[in-house]
C-alpha cells in the first residue's frame, strides 16, 4: 500500500469509491464481522461502528470503523506485509 | 585563533579591524557579531532579510521571499538595517503564522492520530522505518534515526532497534496508545 495513493487522490467530481455492503447495517447492531476483499473502498459515515474482516493477500484482519477513520481506506488498516524479524539460524 | 563576539543587541564593528590583524592559526574563525532576538529565536544581524527568516523552524527560503516582498522589503537589506516599525510588522506577519513550537505540535499531533487509527503509515512511524514505500533492505538511515520521534515521549526502557523488534511490530513500546 503506497501512503501517497492517499494523497494524489481521486477527481472530487467522481466521488469516492466505496462498497455497497448488503450486511452493513446488521454488522453494526449486531457486531459480526464482514469479510471483505475490498481494500480499496472508501471509509464512508454510514460505516461508523461496523466491524470488517479485510484481506491482506492471505488473511483477513479485523477493522474496527471509528468516526476518525472517514476518509480513508480500509486497506490501510489492513497491513500486507510480515514484519521482519531476525532469528540467528543454528545451521553452521 | 576564533574571534567570538557576544555582545547581545550592539554590534561591535571596531573590532573587525583586529580580526584582521591578528593572524588567523585556525581553519575556520568564528565572528558573530550581534543577534537579533525575534519571537523566541536568535537571528544573525548581518545577513539578508530572506535568508535570515529561514532560521525559523516552518519557513524555508520560498516563504521568507513572500514574507519580504509582503512588507516591502528591499532585496538585499539586512536585518540590522531595519527600523523597529518594521520589525514590528514583521514580528505581526510571523505571529499569524503557524511556526516554531506550534508547528512541532502540528506534526506531533498529525503523527499520533495516524498511529492511534492504527494506520500502515503510523505503524511505520512506531517501528522508526521510512513511511513512503522506499527499499529497507539497505539505506534507510534516515528514517531509522528520525521517524517515530514524536511517539517516544514516555520512554522507560532503552529504544534500541533490539527491543522494539523483541516488544513487538505493532505496538511501539513507548507509546502511549496500545492497540
Amino acid at each position: 500500500m503506497l501512503p501517497s495513493l492517499v494523497a494524489c487522490s481521486r477527481s472530487v467530481w467522481k466521488g469516492p469509491y466505496f462498497v455497497h455492503f448488503a450486511n452493513l447495517k446488521e454488522s453494526i447492531a449486531s457486531g459480526t464481522p464482514i469479510k471483505t476483499m475490498a481494500r480499496a473502498c472508501t471509509i464512508m459515515p454510514h460505516m461508523i461502528g461496523a466491524r470488517f474482516m479485510v484481506h491482506n493477500g492471505k488473511e483477513y484482519l479485523p477493522v474496527r470503523v471509528t468516526e476518525e477513520m472517514i476518509g480513508r481506506k480500509l486497506g490501510e488498516f489492513s497491513h500486507t506485509r510480515k514484519a521482519f524479524t531476525y532469528r540467528l539460524t543454528k545451521n553452521k | 585563533m576564533d574571534v567570538i563576539l557576544f555582545r547581545y543587541g550592539q554590534p561591535a564593528r571596531f573590532l573587525l579591524q583586529f580580526a584582521t590583524i591578528i593572524p588567523l592559526y585556525s581553519s575556520y574563525s568564528l565572528l558573530i557579531t550581534s543577534m537579533l532576538h525575534l519571537l523566541g529565536v536568535n537571528l544573525p544581524d548581518q545577513k539578508v532579510v530572506s535568508v535570515a527568516l529561514t532560521y525559523f523552524y516552518g519557513i524555508g527560503p520560498l516563504t521568507a521571499r513572500k514574507i519580504c516582498s509582503r512588507l516591502s522589503f528591499h532585496k538585499e537589506c539586512k536585518l540590522s538595517e531595519l527600523t523597529e516599525g518594521q520589525l514590528n510588522q514583521l514580528s505581526g506577519v510571523l505571529s499569524e503564522m503557524t511556526i516554531e513550537n506550534d508547528l512541532k505540535r502540528q506534526v506531533a499531533a498529525n503523527v499520533q492520530h495516524l498511529r492511534q487509527i492504527g494506520t500502515y503509515v503510523g505503524k511505520r512511524h512506531a517501528m522508526g522505518l521510512p513511511v513512503h514505500g522506499q527499499r529497507t533492505r539497505g539505506n534507510s538511515v534516515t528514517a531509522k534515526k528520525l521517524n517515530g520521534k514524536m511517539l517516544r515521549k514516555y520512554s522507560t526502557v532503552a529504544d534500541t532497534a533490539f527491543t522494539r523488534q523483541a516488544m513487538g511490530m505493532f505496538q511501539s513500546p513507548l507509546s502511549k496508545h496500545q492497540n
